[in-house]
């Protein structure tokens, strides 16, 4: 059984590993920065080498990166690395689109990945404030399917990612949206997790309620669809709490993405205890 | 085509029957059953270990030919009952039944069990079973059957066999929503008058979850006991801050092997007199299902519509 990533809201930046994915919701430039240096400064100390981005000129990020010991002699030797948000790291221009491309962001990380490596680092620790691409329904529609790719890629490669975003400017109810689709989170508690799994198509944690059902659904959709006529296998071990809702909205999906079934792969007792009383199509469970 | 008293009728024939002793008993019981033998219907008896045994020997070798359920297990809960019975006509329908007859003996005071949700099940009974050609008899003995007992059964039965052996329409027979509406709201559960282990006032979904899971911690109560619970009171809460009016109470009560939870919000609680009993939303509906819910997950669920708003009680036992 490969190690299991340990999920949940998080009490602070530190102790990631070269592969780990946070999301820092923050409400006060304090706490935002505190997230990015520490999360920047174990990374370096992990060999990986560290990128900066958000939306505001090279030396106005820089500034914000005076926390970090040693920066300009760091980014000398290409060991910290800062762009403006809207930087096209592979056409080298500013002014990328606001809306992302899910396959062009992949593409770029992953060399941007490969490039660190080539150059002598462990991997890349990236610190996003990817606010202003999550501002409308469209942008977080988008936004929300790389962060589940990214995952994915995150749980295979030497990338971790903290991922911040201005709870002031989106609201409580985006950031849950946004924060659901990462293994852990810090400054927003969303009822659930939805992230990348290494024995299962995705892995569901926390708890799926009434009140969490909408943004469950949205989460669904986000993730990265299994092939028709296939079971989507979802690892639902450290599922803590899910209703018939839940359910039906997980056999809803299945059913959209024309699979074979959904299977729930060592589900709690109270899932049981639900599928004996509602008659969920397509779901079942699996004890592997 | 249906047969005996119910012949003709459309749906549920829900008839009552007084006996005093227990050759009133198979004079009752008796002809109900032979006639449905006779006839070919399924027939059921879920009568309790002296019934059973009166009415087995009458029958002799056609016991048989006879559903047997016994009474401690199909009549535990009024939801269960209702869920299972459900099931069993829907079979014999499938399997070509015109008619399937039942005799069973619904519990009360006099046989160890508390009136309230039986007299909900007895009113409930006559729109749960009435999309099936069902003849059901519920005999009530007047040696044990408390007056006011007889009096709510005279109440919620369109039905009464008479000695003869015959049958009338009933008069006393209340329209079911009307008869609930009227009843006293269900009492507190004693250990009420003793302070909760845990009080909470608007709680969010996942703190009282695990709020009544730490509570439970300490009763010696298995897994999905607890689990049933949570997921019952998760449900009730739910309903409470859609349908209710803010602030929601949790309060629980934990004992040896035993659970009780109320849920209280101040708004005027349900309209559906039958809620919780009747599952009429279908499963893919967003709401209704909560006491539907709550029903089949705990050993008992009592409503109550109060001044200061709606209180479910939600117990659960080993």
């Amino acid at each position: 059984m490969p190690a299991m990533r340990v999920t949940g809201v998080a009490a602070s930046a530190h102790g990631f590993g070269k592969g780990d994915h946070l999301c820092w919701a923050y409400r006060r430039t304090d706490e935002y920065l505190d997230g990015v240096v520490t999360f920047l400064r174990e990374g370096l100390a992990l060999g990986q080498r560290g990128l900066y981005m958000a939306e505001r000129p090279e030396a106005a990020l820089l500034d914000e990166l005076a926390g970090l010991d040693g920066a300009d002699e760091l980014i000398a030797r290409g060991a910290l690395q800062v762009r403006p948000l809207t930087y096209d790291m592979r056409s080298g221009t500013v002014g990328a689109p606001a809306v992302v491309d899910v396959d062009e962001q992949v593409v770029t990380y992953a060399r941007a990945t490969q490039t660190a490596v080539d150059d002598g680092f462990t991997g890349l620790r990236a610190a996003v404030d990817a606010t202003p691409l999550v501002r409308t329904a469209a942008q977080r529609e988008a936004f929300g399917r790389w962060e589940h790719v990214a995952d994915r890629f995150i749980r295979k490669h030497p990338f971790a990612a903290l991922c911040a975003y201005d709870v002031r400017a989106i609201g409580d109810e985006a950031i849950d949206e946004m924060a659901c689709l990462h293994p852990r989170s810090w400054g927003a508690e969303p009822a659930f997790h939805l992230h990348a799994s290494p024995v299962a198509d995705v892995a569901l944690s926390g708890d799926v309620d009434a009140f969490a059902i909408d943004t469950f659904t949205l989460a669904l959709e986000r993730t990265v669809p299994a092939m028709p006529g296939d079971d989507l296998v979802i690892d639902t071990r450290d599922l803590t709490f899910i209703d018939h809702r839940g359910l039906l909205a997980l056999a809803r999906h299945g059913r959209r993405l024309g699979v074979r079934g959904v299977v729930l792969l060592l589900a709690p007792p109270i899932v049981h205890c639900l599928l004996e009383m509602v008659d969920v199509p397509l779901v079942r469970l699996a004890s592997r | 085509m249906r047969t005996g008293a119910a012949a003709g009728h459309r749906g549920f024939f829900h008839e009552t029957g007084y006996y005093g002793s227990d050759d009133d008993f198979l004079a009752l019981t008796l002809p109900f059953v032979e006639g449905g033998l006779a006839a070919g219907e399924p027939t059921v008896i879920a009568l309790d270990e002296r019934n059973h045994g009166l009415l087995a020997g009458a029958l002799e070798a056609d016991i048989e030919r006879v559903t047997v359920l016994p009474a401690s297990d199909q009549y535990a809960r009024p939801a269960a009952t209702i869920a299972r019975f459900r099931e069993l006509f829907g079979g014999f329908v499938a399997d070509g039944a015109a008619q399937v007859r039942i005799v069973g003996d619904v519990p009360h005071p006099g046989t160890g069990a508390s009136w309230e949700p039986w007299a909900r099940y007895e009113a409930t009974a006559n729109l749960a079973y009435d999309d099936f050609p069902v003849w059901g008899l519920c005999p009530y003995d007047t040696r044990t059957t408390p007056a006011d007992v007889l009096d709510e059964v005279a109440r919620t039965h369109p039905h009464v066999a008479t000695h003869g052996p015959g049958h009338a329409a009933n008069p006393s027979f209340e329209d079911p929503a009307a008869f609930l509406a009227t009843r006293p709201p269900a009492p507190p559960d004693p250990i009420e008058v003793a302070a909760p282990a845990a009080v909470l006032v608007g709680p969010t979904p996942k703190a009282a979850r695990a709020a009544v899971a730490d509570v439970a911690a300490g009763t010696g109560l298995d897994a999905e006991r607890v689990n049933g619970l949570v997921l019952a009171r998760s449900e009730v809460v739910t309903n409470a801050v859609v349908h209710g009016a803010a602030p929601v109470t949790v309060r629980a009560w934990p004992a040896a092997g035993r659970m009780h939870v109320t849920v209280t919000d101040t708004g005027p609680g349900p309209d559906d007199p039958f809620v919780g009993l009747l599952h009429r939303a279908g499963p893919e509906s967003i709401g209704g299902h909560g006491l539907w819910f709550a029903h089949q997950l705990c050993h008992q669920v009592t409503m109550a519509r109060h001044a200061s708003g709606f209180t479910v009680r939600l117990t659960v036992h080993s």
